[in-house]
């Protein structure tokens, strides 16, 4: 299993580095910074320096896995659109759709939860709980976040920078809009909205913290790697589609048979009864290591 | 009068965990116990904090770096927990953010069954 954090938040080249690198080291594996509208053809100029620094970072530096095949985390840079009504969506959908590989709106208010769940060129519609006492979400935008194939974000640094009562409303609204998740079938993806060193967690910490309030395996599978994955493939093929499920395929790569069609990406099979119950009394130090290699090992750092 | 010491039998079995500590603040052994009993009671509650048993065994300062301005000192800690509570600990430590209006981030980098192991393991800067 990979981890997919969609969501970094870029602000210049050093702190973003700065974050990239401590993300890198415990154990992130596809990181995507997101910048606002104005900022982002700013951004993407120092995208090769970042890629550059990172890939100059040595094994020993990080805390990942001894005997993995290691390498860097990916980066990819795309919008996260701040504070803007349904008309400046638009436009700014219009404007960047093509050259920004992610887009995200923040939620929160009701009209743009809705505007962003219709919009089938969004990618995700982040945070729709913000500063709200509900979650933000409806069976009628679950069905819509489904038809239109919109991912539904949750931020672990809203629990992070929030205490007491304001966490556990949080807490409450990520268990409401997982509930949705498992009637409607909407992607769902976790990411950490990380902008400072401060905010950095290690991927099993963050694993360890959605099984703690009722998530799945397969859930955290899901929104940490299947969902985000297919977000990346899709929008890497999105120049070539004319319409949604029509795409266009080059002569020379006519490899795309009909035979090929099946994503190797495959939905989370679930540990069979009997490793479960293995895992529960483990034994370190020599089971740890068995259960890292585990078909679904959520920890980087051995 | 001291008391008998328990037989192996009877006593608690622990793990324990590796940390990797982030302050704005120097942070000596005696800070950190506190901070992650802090942590799991404002997390999981007093009922539940009850089994975790915590104790600091061991803190090093790995690092003193300053970024923006601003020190950042890198700890590594062996902190003691009971055998069934590791991901509960961990969930509770992750959570942490700030202590007396200082910034802090405390990461788990690994899990031993020995103090011994794990610094072998995971503290590799110190020579034990």
């Amino acid at each position: 299993m990979k981890f997919y954090d969609m969501n970094l938040r870029g602000q210049d080249f050093d702190k973003d580095l700065a974050l990239v690198l401590e993300a890198n080291r415990f154990g992130w594996d596809y990181l995507n910074l997101n910048y606002s509208h104005d900022d982002f053809d700013e951004a993407i100029q120092y995208k090769d320096d970042l890629i550059d620094e990172l890939s100059a970072v040595d094994f020993y530096q990080t805390y990942r896995k001894m005997n993995a095949n290691f390498e860097h985390a990916d980066i990819s840079m795309g919008i996260n659109i701040l504070n803007a009504n349904s008309n400046e969506i638009r436009k700014i959908i219009n404007k960047y759709r093509n050259k920004a590989k992610y887009i995200s709106c923040l939620g929160g208010d009701l009209k743009i939860n809705r505007s962003v769940c219709e919009n089938h060129r969004i990618d995700v519609l982040s945070r729709p709980y913000y500063k709200r006492r509900d979650s933000g979400m409806n069976h009628v935008l679950a069905k819509e976040a489904v038809k239109n194939n919109v991912a539904i974000e949750l931020c672990f640094r809203d629990i992070l920078n929030n205490h007491l009562r304001y966490r556990a409303n949080v807490i409450s609204s990520f268990k409401e809009i997982l509930m949705f998740h498992r009637k409607f079938k909407f992607p769902l993806i976790i990411t950490t909205d990380s902008k400072s060193l401060y905010d950095v967690r290690s991927t099993r910490d963050i694993v360890s913290f959605f099984k703690s309030i009722g998530f799945t395996e397969k859930e955290i599978y899901n929104g940490f790697y299947y969902y985000p994955k297919q977000i990346v493939d899709f929008n890497s093929e999105r120049d070539n589609m004319i319409i949604n499920g029509v795409k266009v395929i080059e002569s020379d790569d006519f490899t795309d048979t009909y035979d090929n069609l099946e994503s190797d990406l495959e939905e989370f099979e679930p540990f069979d009864e009997e490793s479960i119950d293995d895992l529960d009394d483990v034994d370190l130090d020599e089971d740890y290591e068995d259960y890292e290699d585990n078909e679904f090992d959520f920890g980087e750092e051995e | 009068m001291k008391l008998k010491v328990l037989p192996p039998t009877l006593r608690k079995n622990h793990h324990y965990l590796i940390l990797d500590v982030k302050s704005e603040v120097e942070l000596s052994k005696e800070d950190m116990l506190p901070i992650c009993w802090d942590g799991c009671i404002r997390y999981w509650g007093e009922n539940h904090s009850s089994n975790f048993d915590l104790w600091v065994m061991r803190h090093y300062l790995v690092s003193e770096t300053i970024q923006n301005n601003e020190p950042i000192f890198n700890y590594k800690t062996v902190l003691r927990c009971g055998r069934s509570c590791c991901d509960d600990v961990r969930v509770a430590l992750s959570t942490l953010k700030r202590q007396n209006r200082n910034k802090i981030a405390i990461n788990t980098i690994g899990i031993s069954g020995t103090v011994k192991s794990g610094i072998n393991k995971f503290i590799d800067e110190i020579d034990e």
